[in-house]
């Protein structure tokens, strides 16, 4: 999901990103927004993400996260994996009925 | 790639530690600030918006923990934490680090210093090449039982040599050698006398060791009428040539005989003992006079690959087997020896001697770990809040003990630094001590590879012992129990208390051990070592002086230097009196005799005793008179006026009930196997000497030695003494010198090292382990007794009197102290009759259980007796 939106939105901080993917499940995900931080350490420590300094809207210094060429990858790779597993399972179920 | 990706990142994180976290902060910072003022956006006041705000984000410092964890390397972070603590509560609990650290350095130190000794001389083996197949051949005979280590060998003779040499087929090569003391002396420098030996051509190949300059013997230097050749040692080479390269191919005198120099052999070189010079076997003087019958030469062979033991065995019977069919009358029976190389100058006592070392300090190791274990038990008490409050916020066991046992090995290394300065410093002290003392070229005693990866073992090792139980012990602590009684439970638990008393039994035992140990060690030293020697040893000087056999090869011409120097002797004004002897006191190897019209003793043992030859006036130095019959005259030794005299040690022995003036005796003589003919007692002398030992006297005129000692009574003594004499010998042979000049005290000393090295060293284990029990002891009772103060106020204010109290606490320090005899006893008593020597007696346990016994009622006893008197009140207070 991050990564769907990075890809979206361009260069967002962890404020932004939290807030999107809220906005995007329409209220279904209602995590508590800290837990965004270790996730993005984690796609960082792959490589699929980057991140730089730069000033958010209230004139504070923040960090701001974009994807990489090997995130868009990663990111179209697990989308088509998800979509064939999608497939799959409907086929089966069109079967079973 | 992306795990390896992940894990440099993981150990860069470690570096750059604070830097992140602060960085994190300020995201979380900007993050809750955005969140705020959204909320504050929709109408909150500030201070609603920012509780929002916060519970909208969730918990920040667990998160910022997981971050933390997932970004580093949780281990390595835990143990850095641990260590940080350790060192905090080591810096601020000074007294008790202090006392642990020297606890466990002593104990690490002297571990280390006896396993390096040990090494040097045992277990690190021999400088050669694949010293494994370098064995070391001899012969006896079959008739006789066999006799390990350094006494018991017997060489080949020369022929014998040559014949196994070219018949063998286990052996890729034999080579040989035999001592031989060598003057060097030349125009420039006063002449000077080394230990020196005659090797085959082929011996250093063998060994695989080359000349570091020059050349190594040729085949054609060991053969008869080659030019004369002498390869010396680096050690020679430094003192008396000033390591001055020209020196190979100089000519110096080599026993008077011009030699030339034609290598220099490496530092720390000194095949096969101690020895710094080597000629080839061809100019061995014994080699004219060899017959089969005389086995002085020293062989050791390299066995060929693949070879194993038991064939080279098989091979040398064949050979022997071959030998005693064509020589039957001087080989019939004899067959091969093999041993090792290091064990044939390994006496198997000494084995058992290090193994007793080793032992010992492994006893005194064990009772510093106790001693330090008892006191992190004592001190868990205090800790046991803290325990349990860190295991109530969630720290596992496995966590808390890994703190524990970070804590003891921080000590461990503390004392571990320190133990190796011991150890250096000890090892240098023993260096010191036995350099004078002939031990072989190879022990070196310095710490090494191995000795470091030991010494690295002993202090984990040593952190594990001490600190393991007290740690599993804290965990457990019940966390209710201890924040309920306010910290009390912790070691005044039952548990507690059983495994400090278990300790305290284990402590007295070893301690009891290792006191025994020593105290029979240093009776048997203390034996040996009495000047309890019969003669009035002031004034005594001896010294040494060897005529070698290339330059007096005929008994007349010993005779004539011996009585000439005599008179010169004689001459000086501030002698009182002296005389030569082959030995100057007694002792001596011991040689076969028969009596003559005496019911003979069991055949397979012949008689032994010592022979010392006596020049005249032997007796007068001494100060000694013969009790029965005469000394000798300047005419016995002749031919018809074979004479000899025994001390009473031989009379007692062998001619018990019966007078020995003008009994006979028949002696072996070294050159053959026909034995003497027969000599006539004419006197008695005492027993001189430390060992009563059957001596038989014989005039120096009848054996004219090779080598003999002077004695000398004089009032001058040292230095100056040996001036006027050496310029006496030198008057007489330019190229003799006089070596081993000491005082009659001195070379007793001398005599028995091992015995004397070792009763000190066990006397200093002992007292290092007595001193750290009793402090130990001490310490742990009296504290715990200190402990029972509650306990002692509850039963006086139930009416128990101070007496009854006091007797109880003490009672169960004496049964502690009980099991520990008990348990030390049986083996304290068993080593001592194990023991090849020293004395039996137990008698050296009676003070030494009093002793413990003394310091631990020392220390039961008062604390008890204060707790007793205390008003019953503040001893219910008591915490």
């Amino acid at each position: 999901m991050v990564l769907t939106t990075l890809n979206a939105m361009g260069s967002l901080h962890g404020y932004g990103i939290a807030r999107r993917i809220e906005q995007m499940s329409e209220g279904a995900l209602a995590l508590n927004q800290g837990t965004i931080y270790p996730a993005l350490l984690r796609l960082e420590q792959k490589g699929w993400i980057a991140s730089e300094w730069g000033t958010s809207e209230n004139n504070r210094r923040a960090r701001f996260y974009s994807i990489t060429r090997a995130g868009r990858r990663q990111l179209a790779n697990e989308t088509s994996s998800w979509v064939r597993t999608v497939a799959m399972v409907n086929r089966m179920l069109r079967n079973e009925s | 790639m992306t795990a390896l990706r992940v894990a440099i990142l993981r150990l860069l994180d470690l570096v750059l530690r604070r830097r992140r976290n602060a960085r994190l902060d300020e995201e979380v910072q900007a993050h809750l600030e955005l969140l705020a003022a959204e909320h504050q956006a929709r109408g909150m006041s500030p201070s609603d918006a920012r509780l929002a705000a916060r519970r909208s984000f969730g918990p920040v410092d667990s998160m910022k923990t997981l971050h933390r964890e997932r970004r580093g390397l949780p281990l390595v972070d835990a143990l850095v934490q641990d260590l940080r603590v350790a060192v905090r509560l080591m810096v601020k609990e000074r007294w008790f680090t202090a006392a642990a650290v020297a606890t466990l350095a002593l104990g690490i130190g002297v571990n280390n210093t006896v396993f390096a000794i040990s090494n040097a001389a045992w277990f690190r083996g021999l400088p050669f090449d694949d010293p494994q197949r370098v064995l070391s051949l001899g012969t006896r005979d079959s008739r006789t039982p066999l006799v390990t280590g350094p006494l018991g060998y017997r060489g080949l003779s020369y022929p014998e040599y040559e014949d196994w040499r070219l018949a063998t087929r286990a052996f890729q090569n034999l080579a040989a050698y035999t001592d031989g003391p060598v003057n060097l002396s030349d125009e420039v420098r006063a002449p000077e006398r080394f230990a020196g030996s005659y090797v085959s051509a082929n011996l250093f190949a063998l060994l695989g060791h080359q000349p570091a300059l020059g050349r190594d013997f040729r085949a054609d230097d060991d053969a008869r009428g080659s030019g004369p050749v002498v390869i010396i040692g680096h050690g020679v080479w430094a003192a008396r040539f000033g390591a001055d390269p020209a020196i190979v191919g100089k000519t110096v005198r080599v026993n008077g005989v011009p030699s030339t120099i034609v290598g220099i052999m490496p530092a720390g070189f000194k095949f096969p003992l101690n020895h710094d010079v080597w000629q080839p076997l061809a100019r061995w003087p014994g080699l004219a006079r060899q017959n089969r019958e005389v086995r002085t030469l020293e062989v050791v062979g390299r066995v060929r690959d693949g070879v194993t033991r038991a064939q080279t065995e098989d091979d040398l019977e064949r050979v022997t087997a071959h030998l005693g069919r064509e020589y039957p009358v001087t080989n019939a029976h004899t067959i091969a020896t093999l041993t090792s190389y290091g064990d044939r100058h390994f006496a198997p006592q000494m084995k058992i001697l290090f193994t007793l070392l080793m032992g010992a300090v492994g006893c005194v190791l064990l009772i510093a770990c106790a001693n330090v274990a008892n006191l992190l038990f004592a001190r868990s008490a205090t800790r046991a809040r803290e325990i349990a409050v860190r295991a109530s916020l969630g720290a596992s066991r496995g966590r808390i003990v890994r703190q524990l046992l970070v804590e003891t090995l921080c000590l461990a290394v503390v004392a571990g630094v320190l133990g190796l300065a011991i150890s250096v410093a000890g090892l240098r002290l023993f260096s010191a001590t036995v350099e004078q003392t002939g031990a072989p070229y190879w022990f070196r005693f310095e710490m090494d590879g191995s000795a470091f990866f030991y010494f690295a073992v002993l202090c984990v090792g040593t952190a594990a012992l001490s600190g393991l139980t007290p740690a599993l012990h804290v965990s457990r602590t019940e966390l209710v129990e201890v924040l309920k009684e306010g910290g009390r439970a912790g070691a005044g638990s039952r548990r507690a208390r059983r495994w400090t008393g278990a300790l305290i039994v284990g402590q007295v035992a070893m301690t009891l051990v290792l006191l025994a140990s020593a105290g029979f060690m240093l009776r048997a030293f203390f034996d040996l070592y009495r000047l309890d020697v019969g003669v009035d040893t002031s004034r005594l000087t001896t010294m040494r002086l060897e005529l070698p056999g290339q330059e007096y090869p005929e008994a007349g011409q010993r005779l004539a230097f011996f009585d000439r120097l005599d008179e010169r002797l004689r001459a000086l004004p501030v002698v009182e009196s002296a005389a030569m002897a082959s030995v100057p006191f007694g002792g001596g190897r011991p040689r076969p005799f028969s009596v003559a019209d005496h019911p003979a003793l069991d055949g397979s043992n012949p008689l032994r005793a010592a022979v010392v030859a006596i020049g005249s006036r032997y007796f007068e130095t001494l100060g000694v008179s013969v009790r029965r019959g005469r000394v000798f005259k300047a005419s016995d030794g002749e031919a018809g006026q074979e004479h000899v005299i025994v001390n009473d040690s031989f009379a007692d022995r062998f001619l018990a009930g019966v007078d020995p003036i003008g009994r006979r005796v028949q002696l072996s003589i070294a050159t053959s196997t026909t034995p003497s003919e027969w000599l006539t007692i004419v006197g008695v002398s005492p027993t001189v000497g430390r060992l009563p030992q059957p001596t038989i006297y014989v005039p120096l005129k009848w054996e004219p030695v090779q080598a003999v000692s002077l004695v000398v009574r004089s009032t001058a003594a040292g230095a100056a003494l040996a001036a006027m004499l050496r310029d006496e010998v030198r008057a007489l042979d330019d190229d003799l010198p006089l070596f081993r000049v000491e005082t009659l005290e001195q070379s007793l000393a001398f005599a028995r090292w091992p015995e004397r090295v070792f009763g000190s060293i066990f006397g200093i284990f002992a007292a290092l382990g007595l001193a750290l029990s009793a402090v130990g002891l001490y310490a742990v009772v009296r504290y715990l007794v200190a402990q029972r103060t509650h306990e002692v106020g509850v039963r006086m204010a139930l009416g128990a009197r101070a007496a009854q109290v006091t007797w109880l606490i003490v009672r169960r320090t004496i049964i502690h102290l009980a099991i520990g005899f008990g348990i030390g006893l049986p083996i304290a008593v068993g080593i001592g009759l194990a023991l090849p020597f020293g004395s039996r007696d137990l008698a050296t346990l009676v003070p030494v259980m009093a002793l413990l016994l003394a310091v631990t009622l020392a220390a039961c006893a008062v604390p008890a007796r204060r707790a007793a008197r205390l008003d019953p009140i503040s001893a219910l207070r008591h915490e």
